[in-house]
């Protein structure tokens, strides 16, 4: 019943459709720069952060178009299509994530508006006194969003694949599309900053949640026997002995030994979302410190979004799609399913969905890593006194090197297991939690031992991942590993930050011990507690490049 | 835990306690969910069934709703007891007699409640 996706002649209506969808975005991206202008754009505040005037509602979209991705609709459900429940890790993960926002970013949003920081590196050197360690939270942010946006290319990859346009043909042919997408988000992003991808996630989320609500509703009806039936299809063909290995792919539910590594990634991914630089510039671009917190139970809305997306794997696997009938490609499970169930117009609806939704996080990811090496690689170690408007050049021509380098990683690597980009980003970017978040209670830890033991953690986390092999991969196969002298394996992200903190802890000893000099800290107890309304509304503090 | 311990009854004339009872209801709120989630021994099961989804799915599904709840909860208790500490510091403040002022750093925010509820996991 399921035709092979291969030499599949391109659907024009889908085309169409995602075409018409894709300019609407594209005019809306370079009018964006014209929206909610508040002062001169081209300060580094303005382009990078709105110019920290976002409000709830605004907020609500452009940290669910930081949150739900291509991660949400590609990867996850591939991941359950071929392992079963291990991937649902993602719900719990979701979940996790909201209560850790609530406990400690409205202190990080106080203290950055009252220092006028813009990326957690600010941050970190204002608090510890310490550049070195400052740049290596920067560089941990640089290098771990780059397979983040990769995941979004790998997202847009696959409906471009399941259309019939790429797949075949020359390399250059085969990525032609996704280079045009490509390059029309670099040059709107360029040009507007972060007010495009704000103003784009609009769009982005009305047809993703019209995507997901004809989904759940719609599909189960072409599946003879409905949810009971879909769960059944997914236990016998999860369970069954692949030939090769004779060994079942997985399970509906988690098998013995599966549930540290479950926990692990639930956790480990929540704890390492908000230290991405992305995530907290959606939250560091809101107007008040409680703008995040008030929207935290409207955020959920994504988490239950995210959960039944997952879900459609199951329906595409009761539908009768076989990695075979994917190309090989378990990516493709979702899109191939849209376009199984879905008449043309619509399927083209949803591709446009997934294509968007992965264009707005890579937008807002590439600008994030702009404004990381902006503020603190190029102004503190290159150019201290460049102006506000020298800063803006330089993180606009970096955001597309960042998305360039992205480019790289989805052509040179196997993209076939595209959560596997995510987790491998989750692992570095996790070891500068201690750095930010215990900064922002205590500065009992010593800047050196933070700075040991984030090497101790990349060090470790680096080394395990890039040892995993698998049949298909001789590196980064797998982000799950055993724990040393143990038989229980766990996300190599949770390891390696134990590692971390164990290196920390004794580092932090000595070194106080041997009364090391701490570093001069510029915040104080009651900037955490900052807020702008008591303040005078809208006060913009002044950026002045701190060189200590 | 420190919201484990029993809220002490106000004194009559009061610097805020450290601990009060919107803290408590904070702490449990933001906790609750990491417990539930990681428990997985609990919800590792195929029945009771819902609609045609194995325990798993449907019990996971309906603590992001839970969740969602628990932040709202979480939000007002939080921000009634930054409203109550405020009132406490003005009264105090008027009195002259507290040795407090808002800049003082003994004086722990309500994250700092909600951060011991992190450390338990």
């Amino acid at each position: 019943m399921i035709d092979a996706a291969a030499g599949k002649a391109v659907n024009g209506v889908e085309l169409g459709v995602v075409i018409f969808f894709f300019t609407v975005v594209a005019v809306l991206g370079f009018l964006a720069a014209r929206w909610r202008r508040t002062g001169d754009h081209k300060h580094i505040h303005e382009w990078g952060l709105g110019g920290r005037s976002f409000g709830g509602f605004v907020t609500w979209f452009l940290l669910g178009g930081d949150l739900y991705t291509a991660y949400t609709f590609v990867a996850v459900p591939a991941a359950l299509f071929a392992g079963g429940a291990l991937g649902f890790f993602a719900v719990p993960y979701t979940i996790l994530v909201w209560p850790l926002v609530f406990i400690f970013l409205p202190r990080l949003w106080s203290v950055s508006r009252k220092h006028g920081y813009v990326t957690p590196a600010d941050f970190v050197k204002g608090r510890h006194g310490s550049r070195s360690l400052s740049l290596a939270v920067a560089v941990t942010g640089i290098v771990a969003t780059m397979p983040y946006i990769a995941l979004q290319l790998v997202g847009i990859q696959a409906c471009l694949d399941v259309m019939g346009i790429g797949g075949n043909g020359s390399t250059f042919a085969k990525d032609l599309p996704l280079f045009i997408a490509f390059a029309v988000l670099a040059a709107y992003t360029y040009t507007s900053g972060l007010r495009a991808p704000a103003l784009i996630a609009f769009v982005k989320d009305a047809l993703i949640y019209l995507t997901v609500i004809v989904a759940i509703i719609y599909i189960p009806t072409r599946i003879s026997g409905g949810w009971t039936h879909i769960f059944d299809a997914a236990q016998t063909k999860l369970t069954t002995p692949n030939p090769t290995t004779h060994k079942p792919a997985g399970s509906i539910l988690l098998a013995k030994g599966n549930a540290v590594p479950y926990a692990t990634l639930a956790i480990g991914s929540a704890m390492a979302l908000f230290m991405y630089p992305h995530a907290q510039v959606g939250v560091l671009a809101t107007k008040s410190r409680n703008t995040v917190r008030r929207n935290l139970a409207a955020l959920t809305a994504y988490s239950l979004m995210l959960g039944v997306i997952a879900l459609l794997s199951y329906m595409a696997i009761a539908a009768g799609f076989t990695m075979k009938s994917l190309n090989g490609n378990n990516q493709h499970a979702v899109p191939a399913l849209f376009d199984w169930a879905f008449p043309s117009w619509f399927a083209g609806v949803a591709f446009a969905a997934v294509a968007i939704g992965a264009l707005v996080p890579a937008a807002i990811m590439s600008i994030a890593a702009a404004n990381l090496f902006t503020r603190n690689v190029w102004v503190d170690f290159v150019n201290p006194n460049a102006t506000p408007q020298q800063q803006t050049q330089v993180a606009q021509a970096v955001s597309l090197v960042v998305k360039f380098g992205a480019l790289a990683f989805v052509l040179g690597l196997d993209a076939t297991s595209a959560i596997n980009f995510q987790l491998l980003g989750g692992v570095l970017i996790l070891q500068t939690f201690p750095a930010i978040v215990f900064g922002l209670y205590t500065r009992y830890f010593h800047r050196w031992a933070l700075l040991l033991g984030w090497a101790a953690g990349i060090v470790y986390g680096a080394v395990v991942a890039w040892n995993q092999s698998s049949a298909t991969q001789h590196h980064f196969a797998a982000q799950v590993a055993l724990i040393p002298w143990t038989h229980q394996k766990a996300y190599i992200a949770v390891s390696a930050l134990v590692v971390n903190l164990v290196v920390l802890l004794v580092t932090n000893l000595v070194l106080r011990a041997a009364k090391a000099p701490a570093g001069i800290d510029q915040t104080t107890a009651s900037d955490y507690e900052h807020e702008a309304e008591g303040e005078g509304e809208g006060e913009m503090p002044e950026i002045t490049p701190v060189v200590v | 835990m420190s919201s484990g311990a029993d809220t002490p009854s106000p004194p009559p004339r009061p610097a805020t306690p450290l601990i009060s009872a919107p803290r408590v209801i904070a702490a449990f709120c933001v906790v609750a969910p990491f417990v539930a989630m990681l428990w997985i021994p609990t919800y590792n099961e195929e029945t009771p069934k819902l609609l045609g989804f194995p325990f798993f799915y449907w019990y996971q599904l309906l603590w992001v709703v839970i969740t969602a709840l628990l932040m709202v909860v979480a939000y007002f208790a939080v921000e009634r007891d930054r409203a109550a500490r405020r009132a406490a510091r003005g009264a105090a403040g008027t009195g002259g007699a507290s040795p407090t002022t808002p800049s003082d750093p003994s004086i722990p925010s309500a994250d700092d409640t909600a951060q011991d509820g992190e450390g338990s996991q």
